[in-house]
């Protein structure tokens, strides 16, 4: 029933620790969502923030389109379920499911219905005058479920509502919240640390780790394609198997070389198409993981150069499935988590011992690929980046037996190099000089990635629509501007700057109005004069509409309404009278039953405990009596004669606790059926007067016509004037960016996230405005800038210009400009705020 | 054999320990019993004699002349004492709770530097502050009444707020959010919620705020400006002590004692029903 949207949410506690940093993810309609990652990731308070609970620091969090960052969270329409139930003690189940409808004046017979909808798809019908106390963890959280699902709100957050139920239960509750989920068709959002409730319930999981996203994606695709080495050790188990290694590329086949390890892989490159061409060097250092599962012990069917040697050092037999144990390093012990240590999933144990040295094969199309340092998958699923080896001889870029003209105004270098291109930049059209032959395509949701043959290369280009088939021949245009070449440190061929930075100030209507000399006035007069006239209108509409009811009743007749419904009144007064007096008399009835049953059963259950005792005790005496006499051997006589005074010294207190214990079950018991009576009364009781009032006064309205109309029109003249408040106090909100000393007025949606941001303290912070180079414009006014060069890129053609901010630094601006304009002319640039990018300088937080 | 001496000698050492115990105990409760049983017994004598503990003639004379005696009017002092205990309890009670509250849920700016203000004033015994208080109650016109004492004890109460706090902070926090979640704003949550669970220390602090007036004595003689009718019964019983009288009023003065005792001991078996723990039971996983 709702999206939820949360832009760039950060969490920034007081003494300045980042909880959560750049929170960025839509959430659909009817998703299941699960937050999981280790504890201390963020996962909770995000959930938090959602519902209200915490402050947003900086960020923008929508349910259906609308910005709630600061609305109160019993207003945001959502439901939450504690991972400690926080249940209301001195409530029955009854009253904590309905406590949250009463608070919203929900009537009371819609309430009695919705609760017992509730109760009866949790199974809770039997409970529902129970107080929590008497009820299990597992029964205690099917009402917090209960509480949540009542209102039908339209997000339900779920803060780890299992980890306090033992394993059986919370299987059990999980196919119960997936079935909630299929039933209720809401949006969830579930928050754990165990990956399993993760992988299992989510349509999408968001991998958290230290306060930021790791990924987000279906439960498959973490596990199939984890984006980084912590997403792929934290899904799965057992986890998976790293190792320290090198790769180099050897014509069609790749080595992988392990470290700390005699051992090494000779594989096909086509299996390893999708890596990043330059870790193919055999200098870049990665992690090469594998799962358990793709690693196999028998090696009749495998390719001999895919098989390494492990030594065994334990195993773990989990009854269906053996996970043995090992090391690729001979010296290593396979027990600690190492990078050498390696788990593997078999059948059995087939007879290996702890020592022996196995061969073992990798099904390397499974295998995964991680940067060192970075820890990033090197193996995009979608190529962002073709690398290929060439050199550059005057302008002229050739690889593989191709060619690219550079534009004579792009500085180069001559040499060698790799030359990067992004996926993107290139693009298929018939202007293009490359000749290309499509031998794959794959779809990666939505996203068509084609692998192009260019004579001996494979390159990947991204499309989105376009229509081609495997097998077509293609022409392939690059996009000078934004290819690189570089050998090693030395940058050959830069790109071209894609964003112009400039720092700015936000600041507010009457600091800009009376630096401009009031030349925004008629702006904020505008907008406050639209707000009055829309005022106008809507209060005419309301009087005329009131004038024409209360003519229209002022005519009739009501002294005779007025008798008979005075009359009425009386009535139902008797009558309401009569049933309270009956329910009354009816429940004291009950309570002196059950308080007299429960007198009785006090007795019964003490007697039966002290007659079961007293049994026992004539026992101990009686088989003593008989040891003393037929015994004759002295230490078997001290042992039995111990055992028998510490029966005597231990006998009282047992009967005692036992008493207690009997006593206590009896109290739980009479509670129960005291709240039984009780709870069923109080209600009814209610529904008794509710239904007396609400009659009383609909039969009053009914002669009071007149009064009746002036209160509403009342009511809905403060609702206007309210109305006309706010909507004065948003016309008067404009705000600017000043950009070295010029102003732009900044769009609401600008406005907002700014205000949102950061509060009060955004008219003292600085900015970093970052605007693309194709959005912005020469025209008449706007920024100074001086031009000092000119590019020609053929079809695109570039201004560059120099900015002198106040403080003295200059900024280079690249303009896309197709008339060539003289060095040194002094231009004025414009743009629109709405395609720039904002970010607070000092903290890094990014705003827009 | 070894076994079994050492298990007789542990058992002779709980004995002797046990008893030695109970004597302290025995010893310590004389000690605290003998005033009160004294002085209800001698509320019962005809005559003072320091030298009878238990009178030889029993009379209820001086119950009977607590109420039909002219020079001292003690219903006109039990009256005035009941009023403002009863007023000074409801009052204090929830200035004390809400504060209470407020320090354990809501977080202010210098909330820690309040609290520890007011643990330091609270340091300072409250009669430094007499002279000003005179001033105050005359100034707002209340130096002749006895409500002028209600505003003396409830003023300070929202100082009394350390156990309370120290309660409400053992109720979960997410009781608190599930109630805001559920629509409900502080108020209710506080009334709807807090409230209703924490009944032993409702409890406690009607207790403690109704026997603070109960039995006051400074600040009630000082602003009842040695006029008898607004006494309260421990300005009032002193007053009997005082002329010279004593021997003479002093079974009568007993007898009031008696009565004074017999208020708050009623208050506290009523209230001690609710006196139990465990009502947070089963609010969420122990």
């Amino acid at each position: 029933m709702a999206n939820i949207k949360l832009d760039h949410i950060y969490k920034v506690y007081p003494n300045g620790v980042k909880a959560v940093s750049d929170f960025t993810m839509d959430i659909k309609d009817k998703e299941f969502i699960v937050f999981v990652g280790p504890s201390g990731c963020g996962k909770s308070t995000t959930l938090r923030m959602i519902a209200g609970l915490e402050d947003i620091s900086a960020g923008e969090l929508y349910i259906d389109d609308k910005i709630v960052n600061d609305v109160e969270p019993k207003d945001r329409d959502i439901a939450m379920v504690f991972q400690n139930y926080a249940l209301y003690p001195h409530m029955t189940v009854y009253e904590n499911m309905a406590f949250g409808l009463q608070l919203r004046h929900v009537p009371t017979e819609e309430i009695h219905e919705r609760v017992l909808w509730a109760a009866n798809i949790l199974g809770l019908t039997d409970y529902l005058d129970r107080k929590p106390r008497a009820m299990s963890g597992g029964q205690r959280q099917r009402v917090a479920l209960g509480r949540a699902i009542l209102r039908n709100p339209k997000v339900m957050l779920l803060d780890e509502p299992l980890s306090n139920l033992d394993a059986k239960l919370r299987a059990q509750m999980r196919s119960e919240i997936a079935k909630l989920h299929q039933d209720l068709k809401t949006t969830f959002i579930y928050v754990t640390h165990d990956q399993v409730e993760a992988m299992t319930l989510g349509t999408r999981v968001v991998v958290m780790k230290l306060g930021e996203i790791q990924q987000i994606d279906s439960p498959k695709n973490l596990y199939n394609y984890p984006q980084n080495k912590f997403v792929a050790g934290f899904i799965g188990t057992p986890q998976m198997n790293f190792f320290e290694a090198t790769l180099l590329r050897n014509g069609d086949t790749v080595e992988v070389d392990l470290d700390y390890s005699d051992n090494k892989l000779y594989v096909d490159a086509n299996d390893l198409i999708k890596v990043q061409p330059h870790y193919f060097d055999g200098k870049h250092k990665v992690w090469f993981g594998v799962r358990c599962e793709d690693l196999t012990l028998d090696t009749t069917n495998s390719n001999p150069k895919d098989l390494f040697n492990v030594k065994i050092s334990h195993f773990e037999e989990l009854g269906n499935e053996t996970l043995v144990y090992g090391d690729i390093n001979m010296n290593g012990d396979g027990f600690k988590e190492s990078s050498t240590r390696i788990i593997i999933k078999a059948l059995n144990s087939n007879g290996l011992k702890p020592g022996d040295i196995v061969k073992v094969g990798v099904n390397i199309k499974k295998a995964h690929f991680f940067d060192y340092d970075s820890e990033v998958s090197i193996v995009p699923r979608i190529p962002s980046l073709n690398v290929i080896s060439c050199s550059i001889h005057e302008h002229t870029v050739l690889f593989d037996g191709n060619s690219l003209e550079l534009p004579k105004v792009v500085e180069t270098k001559d040499g060698n190099g790799q030359l990067y291109i992004p996926c993107d930049a290139l693009s298929i059209s018939e202007k293009g000089n490359l000749k290309a032959h499509v031998i794959n395509i794959e779809d990666v949701e939505g996203t068509k990635v084609v692998y192009l043959k260019l004579n001996e290369r494979v390159l990947f280009l991204t499309l989105k629509n376009e229509n081609i088939k495997v097998g077509d021949d293609v022409k392939l245009l690059v996009d000078i501007t934004r290819i690189t070449i570089k050998n090693g440190d030395d940058v050959l061929v830069s790109t071209l700057k894609q964003f112009n930075e400039i720092s700015a100030t936000f600041i507010n209507f009457v600091t800009a109005n009376s630096n401009e000399k009031n030349k925004y006035t008629p702006i904020l007069n505008a907008n406050i004069e639209k707000v009055n006239s829309d005022y106008k209108d809507r209060l005419n509409e309301i009087n005329l509409k009131y004038d024409k009811l209360i003519e229209e009743n002022s005519s009739k007749d009501l002294s005779a309404i007025k008798l008979t419904n005075e009359a009425k009144i009386k009535e139902l007064t008797i009558s309401t009278k009569e049933k309270i007096k009956e329910l009354d008399a009816k429940y004291k009835h009950d309570i002196i039953e059950v308080k007299k049953q429960h007198k009785i059963n006090k007795k019964s259950v003490v007697a039966k405990v002290k007659e079961e005792q007293e049994r026992i005790k004539k026992e101990e005496y009686d088989s003593y009596k008989k040891f003393l006499k037929t015994n004759k051997d002295k230490d078997v006589y001290h042992k039995r004669k111990s055992e028998h005074e510490e029966f005597k010294e231990n006998y009282p207190k047992e009967r005692e606790n036992l008493i207690n214990k009997a006593l206590d079950g009896e109290t739980l018991n009479y509670e129960s059926a005291l709240n039984e009576i009780k709870a069923p009364y109080k209600r009814e009781k209610k529904i008794l007067k509710n239904n007396y009032k609400e009659a009383v006064k609909k039969l009053r309205d009914e002669y009071n016509v007149l009064s009746v109309l002036e209160k509403e029109r009342k009511n809905e003249l403060q609702k206007l004037e309210q109305n006309k408040k706010n909507n004065l106090s948003k016309a008067r909100q404009i705000f600017f960016l000043k950009i070295n000393g010029y102003l732009y007025k900044s769009p609401e949606l600008i406005s907002n996230k700014m205000i949102q941001g950061l509060g009060t303290k955004v008219f003292v912070k600085d900015f970093l405005v970052e605007i693309p180079n194709d959005k912005i414009y020469v025209s008449d006014e706007g920024i100074e800038a001086t031009v000092t060069s000119f590019l020609n890129y053929g079809d695109q053609k570039f201004v560059i210009c120099n900015i002198t901010e106040e403080d003295g630094s200059v900024h280079e601006f690249y303009v896309l400009h197709n008339e060539e304009i003289q060095v040194g002319t002094k231009i004025h640039l414009s743009f629109d705020l709405i395609d720039t990018h904002i970010t607070e300088k000092s903290m890094n937080l990014r705003i827009y | 054999m070894a076994k079994l001496e050492r298990y007789h000698s542990k058992k002779i050492k709980d004995i002797t320990s046990k008893t030695l115990v109970y004597i302290i105990l025995v010893v310590l409760s004389i000690v605290w019993l003998v005033p009160f049983v004294y002085l209800v017994l001698q509320s019962f004598s005809e005559s003072y004699d320091p030298l009878n503990v238990v009178p030889e003639v029993w009379t209820f004379k001086n119950y009977i002349n607590l109420f039909t005696d002219e020079i001292y009017p003690f219903g006109t002092w039990y009256l005035n004492t009941l009023i403002i205990a009863i007023i000074t309890a409801v009052l204090q009670t929830i200035i004390t709770l809400m504060t209470a509250y407020a320090f354990s849920r809501l977080r202010f700016r210098a909330r820690q530097a309040f609290m520890k203000l007011i643990l330091v004033i609270g340091m300072f015994p409250s009669f430094l502050g007499m002279i000003v208080t005179y001033f105050l109650l005359q100034m707002i016109g209340l130096s002749g009444t006895i409500y002028g004492l209600v505003v003396v004890y409830c003023a300070g109460a929202g100082m009394g707020y350390y156990v309370a706090k120290g309660f409400f902070d053992t109720i979960p926090r997410s009781l608190d959010e599930a109630a805001m979640i559920d629509g409900a704003n502080k108020n209710t949550v506080f009334w709807k919620v807090i409230l209703p669970l924490s009944k032993p220390i409702v409890v406690y602090t009607i207790l403690m705020s109704f026997t603070a007036p109960w039995g006051d004595y400074m600040m009630a003689s000082y602003l009842a400006q040695g006029k008898q009718e607004l006494f309260n019964v421990a300005v009032g019983l002193q007053q009997m002590l005082s002329k010279g009288r004593d021997i003479q009023y002093f079974p009568q003065f007993c007898a009031g004692g008696v009565f004074v005792s017999i208020g708050i001991m009623a208050l506290f078996f009523w209230l001690q029903r609710y006196y139990v723990e465990g009502v947070t039971g089963g609010a969420v996983k122990g």
